[in-house]
């Protein structure tokens, strides 16, 4: 009786041991070319087949079904954390962050595309003319040529970077005669030059009708460090609306700011607002209207490295057929430019 | 063969039937459960049986989000209830309230992983059909956002995708190729005017 019950008792241990949960083998390797940098995960078919990713230029997140035992290179180049079933890599310094899935066998890549390495910078806006006191504007890099560094600021010039937004298949707002895309051009178009006129660097993240990525705009961005940046829309208020970026929400926890999107402007709130306010004041004055300051978590502000606004003019149509409406705009934000390096 | 070398196959034979049904009874009730269970409360009932479910839907109106309750029927299960939330909420407040909800939007797949991430897969008219400035966006995302949240259970995040893809921006101003939670968390307070006497 007792051996019949030594036997059943080691069939259960067994059976036991057999039962546990497989812990599954991740491993992380990576590799460098240029700006761009490999990381591959590989684990058995099922870990990575049950996986779920998240990826963004600030983080990126992968949760197994099941607990999981990681094996990295010791020189690894990003700071990893692991919790149970889930493994977070914390990114610096990063563009884009493209996600594949490919099997045999299983693995998951994450091509990351570093910030420094910028190409094709739009040019600064052209002027009709250099101004006699003001000093020629940087050279614009050419397209496919590598930004690496910031370029240099000019003693007495301030760099602005005019964002007009949307562009390409993403029209903005549309009505029978106007589309908003356009209009944001034309006008970033207009300041650009008549900032030129004023001596300063003036910039376009896009100059043409094309597709241009948030991501994109808010590279190009850090990469020019701009004293102001200015993003053009229209807007369905009544009035003129300029936005700032939200203050960072502090009260997340350290995991979830690692999976949080990317946020640069804390620094920033206060010189942002009072471009605002110095703009603002202008155009109020200007067309005798009102002007509201609204703050939203708008990703062209709150990545961005420096004093950051978006303005919305009111009445797409109005501005897409007034030649002159757009030039008391354009002169109403240069002023109020003016007002706020004061 | 001796009494005592018959022994060594009948042990062997007990303890592989011993392992097996050890191993039958570990995997059925200790590693079965890895299935997502549908909360308590929420299973079907039987035909005829169905009642009335109460909807809240945030619809951004006026610069805000209000909340409008709507009454649907037999709508109990997790799936049908997030169905019935995209099916009413892109119905919109209704006639003659303006709203930047685009029309004719249509709900191709809901998927929910391991995370309690509800993937919401629309039609492209979301995009297409979204006339809409940084505001609007926001309040549209955070109205989709707060009515599924509101009407499903044990949904931590809500990740939207267009035709099956996941897709940068819905209008241009907010990224939607993250999950909506952390996008939608700052609760607008309203507008600021500028005053004459603003300065730095």
């Amino acid at each position: 009786m007792k051996t019949f019950a030594a036997i059943i008792l080691m069939a259960l241990l067994s059976a036991r041991a057999l039962s546990a949960e497989q812990t599954a083998e991740v491993s992380l390797r990576y590799s460098r070319q240029g700006s761009m940098i490999r990381v591959v995960i590989e684990a058995p078919d099922e870990t990575i087949r049950n996986s779920v990713v998240h990826a963004a230029p600030a983080g990126i997140r992968i949760d197994f079904a099941a607990a999981f035992e990681i094996r990295k290179p010791a020189d690894f180049i990003f700071q990893t954390a692991k919790s149970d079933r889930s493994l977070s890599i914390a990114l610096k310094d990063v563009r884009e962050v493209k996600t594949s899935m490919l099997t045999a066998p299983a693995r998951i890549v994450f091509d990351i595309t570093t910030s420094p390495a910028v190409t094709s910078f739009p040019g600064p806006v052209a002027s009709p003319g250099p101004h006699p006191q003001a000093p020629a504007p940087p050279a614009a890099p050419r397209a496919g040529q590598n930004t690496t560094q910031p370029a240099p600021r000019l003693p007495g010039a301030r760099v602005v970077l005019l964002d007009p937004g949307h562009g390409g298949y993403e029209y903005g707002i549309v009505d029978d005669t106007a589309r908003e895309k356009d209009v944001n051009l034309a006008l970033a178009r207009d300041l650009g030059t008549a900032l030129s006129r004023k001596g300063k660097a003036a910039f376009l993240t896009r100059k043409a009708d094309q597709s241009t990525s948030l991501a994109d705009r808010i590279s190009l961005a850090n990469a020019k460090a701009p004293d102001l940046f200015i993003s053009i829309h229209a807007g369905l208020s009544p009035h003129f609306v300029i936005y700032l970026a939200t203050p960072e929400d502090q009260s997340s926890d350290a995991a979830v700011r690692l999976y949080a999107l990317s946020y640069r402007q804390d620094r920033y709130l206060a010189k942002s607002r009072a471009a605002a306010a110095a703009i603002g004041l202008s155009i109020k004055s200007d067309f005798g209207a009102e002007v509201t300051l609204r703050e939203l978590p708008l990703p062209v502000l709150t990545s961005i490295n420096g004093p950051a606004i978006l303005i919305e003019y009111p009445s797409l149509k109005a501005y897409a057929s007034d030649q002159k409406l757009r030039d008391k705009l354009v002169s109403s934000i240069v002023k109020g430019i003016g007002a706020y390096e004061r | 063969m001796s009494v005592r070398k018959a022994w060594i196959p009948l042990v062997l034979v007990l303890f592989l039937i011993g392992a097996s049904v050890g191993y039958y009874v570990f995997q059925t009730f200790f590693h079965s459960n890895k299935q997502i269970p549908e909360p308590p409360g929420q299973q079907t009932l039987a035909p005829g049986m169905e009642d009335f479910f109460t909807l809240r839907l945030y619809f951004p109106i006026d610069n805000r989000l209000q909340l409008v309750e709507r009454k649907v029927v037999g709508r109990t299960r997790q799936a049908a209830i997030a169905d019935a939330v995209i099916e009413e909420f892109f119905k919109g407040p209704g006639l003659g309230i303006q709203s930047p909800v685009p029309q004719n939007v249509r709900l191709l797949g809901l998927y929910r992983d391991s995370a309690q991430i509800l993937y919401v897969d629309l039609s492209a008219e979301l995009r297409r059909n979204f006339q809409g400035d940084a505001l609007s966006e926001y309040l549209l995302l955070k109205g989709l956002y707060e009515s599924l949240i509101s009407n499903l259970q044990d949904v931590q995040d809500i990740k939207v995708l267009v035709e099956g893809k996941e897709v940068e921006t819905l209008g241009g101003h907010f990224y939607l190729k993250y999950p909506l939670k952390n996008i939608v968390s700052y609760d607008f307070p309203g507008d600021e005017k500028i005053a004459d006497g603003e300065s730095r």
